[in-house]
């Protein structure tokens, strides 16, 4: 049998949504109810289970595109018989050899929700001079989340430099190629254990333990994520990296389950490869602290009472007053130094 | 993993717990799927994993007991016995449904099998479910009503007025709260300070009750002791399933805010999987044959559904409180 598959009405408020990514290629099996596509809707990104057993064998409609609910996004064929009472266009021989067919005219989009008819109604449609830029589901939920940081966390930043030679050391005799951020994780994991409070987040009445992990930030596509490094006092310098590369890689291939937020205590986001010498971040919630590193670069220092030129980097700490005061960021910050300058091969 | 004790209970009660919770879930994932093909118009609420409260409590019921259901409400109606054919013509919209194709998913019921339909507004079961007992109780019956909401409706004025007005008359009311966490997507340790629901009985002077939701043994046994006080004039009870969706609020929902530990260790205690391994070593057979038989009923309830003939024009005037629009 021939199955025409549409696009479910997943949408809360719209009549479309984007087509994100097809999770199976054309000439593969299909099992019931297995992830068949990712989309954006106007509140999430979801998959969509098919709703058929079969090949994969034709696809309608590109990662990237609109979609209007009802539209044939796929073709999926399977041994069942046809209906008998099969509609017309479904009696015609099935093509031998899996292709993908040109995109087919879209058809008229079937009503949306009572919603998104309400909504349509309400709306313009929107100017298509370049007088606004839309933004995607996940676009709003990253400036909503930081707008609330902003605006809820109490935030202060404190300022320092440290000696980036031992790294620099350490980096150039290792066999693969480090990232500059898996010194910093590092680091700040050795540093954790003495300064408990920072695996906490403000909670109402209470503070809340966090998770252990460490965050990496990352900017894919113009989007930020946050790399989890789980456990990170356990792992090596290698194990580390490999890890932040890994899942920075699976985001940018589009790996659904890397892209969604995972528990972190603290985020390291790093500036120094945009030549940005220091620059302070804002607190990914519900973290209690964010650490900026700026470029790694010569600076001439006075180290006993001679003008040296040494390899430095500048970090900044912001951290949730609500936590933990200044006086105990400055210790965590200075003992981060300790273990950024105690790197050497 | 499987549930212990099962041992005591007759072979046939076991066979028809198993039955009526893979009927509901059988249900529930076919009608996903006409959902997913836009065969089934509007939004749905389902209840893939909480079979076991469902059919606990409505088996420890007698016929003529009554229920009151949710926006959840397809597993509360299978439970309490409405068709699935019933069910499906009314999902389907036909004017031959439960509610006349008038109600949908969310007012699922049929009072001959003693559901109500079913109330959307979240807590909105509870005073009517109080009001239900008050008339049993006034007319000098011995049937139970029993009040199906969840953990997001203890926090509405309704559950304090209900639960109340329930506890002063003494009246014969199981309030059943099938806790499974989450409020949409608020869970519920972040809108109330108890931890558990059933001690908030004790607010009201009733006895409260804790119970493993996924165990369906645990549920009838406690609602079997629930309906009992309730018919010795002991009422109101208020009972708290701890169970687990294991879908999004609603199918526009991923339910990305369950976290995926939380996830694997409440679908490993599937209801269904729970019940089955218990019964497989001696029941097998018969439990295939159940899962083929409710595979033809639940297609047969599809291929009648759509069979029947849509609402007319006309119908739109009839149950409705005046024929004649006046201007
Ligand atoms: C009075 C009211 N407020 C809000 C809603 C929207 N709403 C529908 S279901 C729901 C969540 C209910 O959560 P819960 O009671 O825990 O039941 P569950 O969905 O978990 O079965 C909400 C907020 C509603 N239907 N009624
Ligand atoms: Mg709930």
């Amino acid at each position: 049998m021939r199955v025409e598959i549409t696009m479910p009405d997943l949408a809360t408020t719209e009549s479309e949504v984007t087509l994100l990514r097809w999770l199976i290629e054309i000439g593969q099996p299909v099992q019931l109810g297995e992830p068949l596509v990712e989309i954006e809707t106007d509140k999430a990104t979801m998959d969509v289970e098919a709703v058929a057993a079969g090949t994969l064998q034709a696809i309608h409609v590109q990662a990237g595109d609109r979609v209007a609910v009802g539209q044939v996004i796929a073709v999926i064929v399977n041994d069942v018989p046809e209906p008998v009472a099969a509609a017309p266009a479904a009696a015609t021989p099935q093509a031998a050899a899996p292709v993908a067919s040109a995109p087919v005219p879209t058809a008229p989009p079937k009503a949306g929700s009572f919603f998104a008819r309400n909504k349509a109604a309400r709306e313009q449609s929107p100017p298509a001079d370049g007088a606004s830029i839309s933004l995607s589901g996940i676009q709003r939920d990253i400036a909503r989340r930081l707008q609330e940081s902003k605006q809820t966390i109490p935030h202060f930043y404190l300022t320092t430099s440290a000696n980036a030679a031992g790294m620099a050391a350490v980096r150039a005799a290792a066999p693969g190629k480090l990232v500059w951020d898996a010194f910093f994780v590092q680091a700040v994991a050795r540093a954790l254990p003495d300064f408990e409070r920072l695996r906490y987040r403000f909670d109402g009445d209470k503070l809340t333990r966090n998770p252990d992990a460490i965050g990496v930030a990352v900017d894919i596509d113009d989007l930020l994520y946050v790399v989890p490094v789980e456990n990170p006092a356990a792992l090596t310098l290698a194990a580390i990296s490999e890890r932040i590369t890994q899942r920075a890689e699976a985001i940018r291939s589009g790996d659904p389950a890397a892209r969604k937020l995972a528990g972190t205590c603290i985020t390291i986001t790093n500036l120094g490869m945009e030549n940005i010498e220091m620059f302070q971040a804002i607190i990914n919630p519900t973290e209690v602290a964010v650490l900026a590193i700026g470029k790694i670069a010569p600076a001439a220092v006075v180290a006993n009472g001679q003008v040296v030129v040494q390899d430095r980097v500048t970090i900044s700490l912001s951290a949730d007053h609500r936590v933990v005061n200044g006086r105990y960021g400055a210790r965590f910050l200075s003992r981060v130094v300790e273990e950024l300058e105690a790197f050497g091969p | 993993m499987t549930i212990q004790n099962a041992s005591q209970y007759p072979p046939d009660l076991l066979l028809n717990l198993y039955e009526r919770m893979q009927l509901i879930r059988q249900f529930e994932e076919r009608v996903k799927r006409l959902f997913l093909e836009g065969k089934m118009p509007g939004t749905i609420h389902q209840s893939q994993g909480q079979e076991a409260s469902a059919v606990g409590v409505c088996a420890a019921l007698n016929a003529d007991d009554l229920i009151t259901s949710t926006h959840r409400p397809h597993g509360h109606a299978l439970a309490k016995g409405v068709t699935p054919e019933a069910m499906m013509i009314e999902l389907f919209g036909k004017g031959t449904g439960c509610c006349k194709g008038k109600g949908g998913s969310m007012h699922i019921g049929d009072i001959d099998k003693g559901m109500v339909p079913a109330i959307a507004i979240v807590g909105g079961g509870i005073p009517l479910a109080a009001g239900m007992a008050l008339a049993i109780k006034m007319q000098g019956e011995s049937r139970v009503v029993a009040c199906f909401f969840g953990d997001g409706a203890t926090n509405e004025g309704a559950f304090h007025e209900g639960l109340n007005l329930a506890a002063i008359w003494s009246l014969p009311v199981i309030f059943v709260c099938e806790n499974n966490f989450y409020g949409a997507s608020t869970a519920i340790a972040k809108v109330s300070r108890v931890a558990h629901v059933a001690d908030r009985a004790s607010a009201y002077g009733i006895r409260g009750e804790t119970v493993d939701g996924n165990d369906v043994l645990a549920v009838y046994e406690a609602t079997r002791r629930a309906a009992d006080e309730c018919r010795r004039g002991e009422g109101p009870v208020l009972l708290e399933l701890l169970t687990y969706r294991r879908t999004g609020h609603s199918r526009r929902d991923p339910a990305h805010y369950q976290p995926k530990d939380e996830q694997e260790r409440w679908f490993a205690r599937d209801p269904i999987t729970l019940l089955r391994n218990t019964l497989v070593d001696e029941l097998g057979d018969r439990l295939d044959a159940i899962d083929t038989r409710i595979d033809a009923t639940i297609e047969s309830a599809i291929e009648i559904a759509r069979a029947e003939p849509e609402p007319t024009v006309a119908d739109l005037t009839t149950d409705v409180y005046t024929t004649e629009i006046t201007r």
